[in-house]
């Protein structure tokens, strides 16, 4: 039983951090998602000056939900040892949380950005065709990230 | 289990549930003196209901960001005022959270802590 505490004690920070912290999710498939964007881009968008800035525009989302995840994950790690420690205080939890969300939003922020550029070199149409593509590639490329990067700091 | 409720967030369904029944009755037995062990299990009780709030919070977020994300033409405050929303949702949950943690705590000898929490695998 008392294991039984212990194992959730160490999802449970996994849980905390991707609800307390995650932040890009949003925008939004199992494989390689980001490359099934990519080929969905160069299917759609016959410009290629046009299909390049876009392409440019998905690496750096990418880039930005690597390293979202990493914070993700390394946070959570950091949580798990603050809690396990009977000494550990309310300050070193609160600078843990403030550093990870504002590290989390400069990169959402950017993201962001991205995003809107991505979006910006879009057609109407083109759009309403990439956005479903999209919005799945950029939510299950986080999730796969979090999850490897929880499971390489174990 | 870890992946499970990942993905279990990641796809916005259900509601989460961070101590389960069988943790109740594990901190339960394990704090000696049932006035603390109520403090302690109601703080988990508030910690999940906590959780709870801010998954729900965090789906309708999302689903505005959705329908903000279908605008081609969409601004850029459109999606920041939503998400500066959720934002300020999770450092309130946040702060909520430390609090019930450190009240789990200060109702919780080093040696209950350790037994319930601590590496005893």
């Amino acid at each position: 039983m008392v294991v039984s505490v212990n194992h959730r004690l160490a999802f449970l920070v996994v849980v905390l951090h991707v609800i307390f912290l995650s932040g890009c999710s949003f925008f939004g498939d199992p494989g390689d998602p980001m490359e099934a964007l990519r080929e969905q881009v160069r299917a759609t968008v016959a410009d290629p000056d046009r299909a390049d800035e876009m392409l440019a525009a998905v690496d750096r989302i990418d880039q930005q939900l690597i390293e979202s995840a990493e914070i993700l994950a390394e946070a959570a790690r950091q949580e798990q040892v603050l809690l396990l420690d009977y000494d550990s205080t309310q300050q070193d939890f609160e600078s843990l949380f403030s550093e990870a969300t504002r590290r989390r939003k400069k990169l959402q922020q950017a993201a962001l950005d991205a995003h809107l550029e991505f979006k910006a070199e879009a057609t109407a149409d083109e759009w309403q065709t990439l956005l479903p593509a999209h919005a799945s590639a950029i939510t299950m490329r986080l999730e796969s990230l979090v999850v490897a990067a929880m499971a390489e700091r174990g | 289990m870890i992946t499970a409720l990942i993905i279990l967030h990641f796809f916005g369904g259900g509601t989460i549930e961070l101590f389960s029944s069988s943790d109740f009755r594990t901190i339960g037995r394990t704090i000696e003196d049932p006035s603390r062990a109520a403090v302690a299990t109601r703080a988990m009780e508030r910690i999940n209901e906590n959780l709870a709030t801010v998954f729900e919070q965090r789906k309708m977020s999302f689903e505005q960001l959705a329908e903000i994300d279908a605008d081609v033409d969409a601004a850029k405050d459109a999606y920041e005022k939503v998400l500066n929303e959720l934002w300020q949702v999770r450092a309130e949950a946040r702060e909520k959270y430390i609090q019930d943690v450190f009240i789990m705590r200060r109702n919780m000898t080093r040696v209950e802590w350790d037994a319930a929490f601590g590496n005893t695998e």
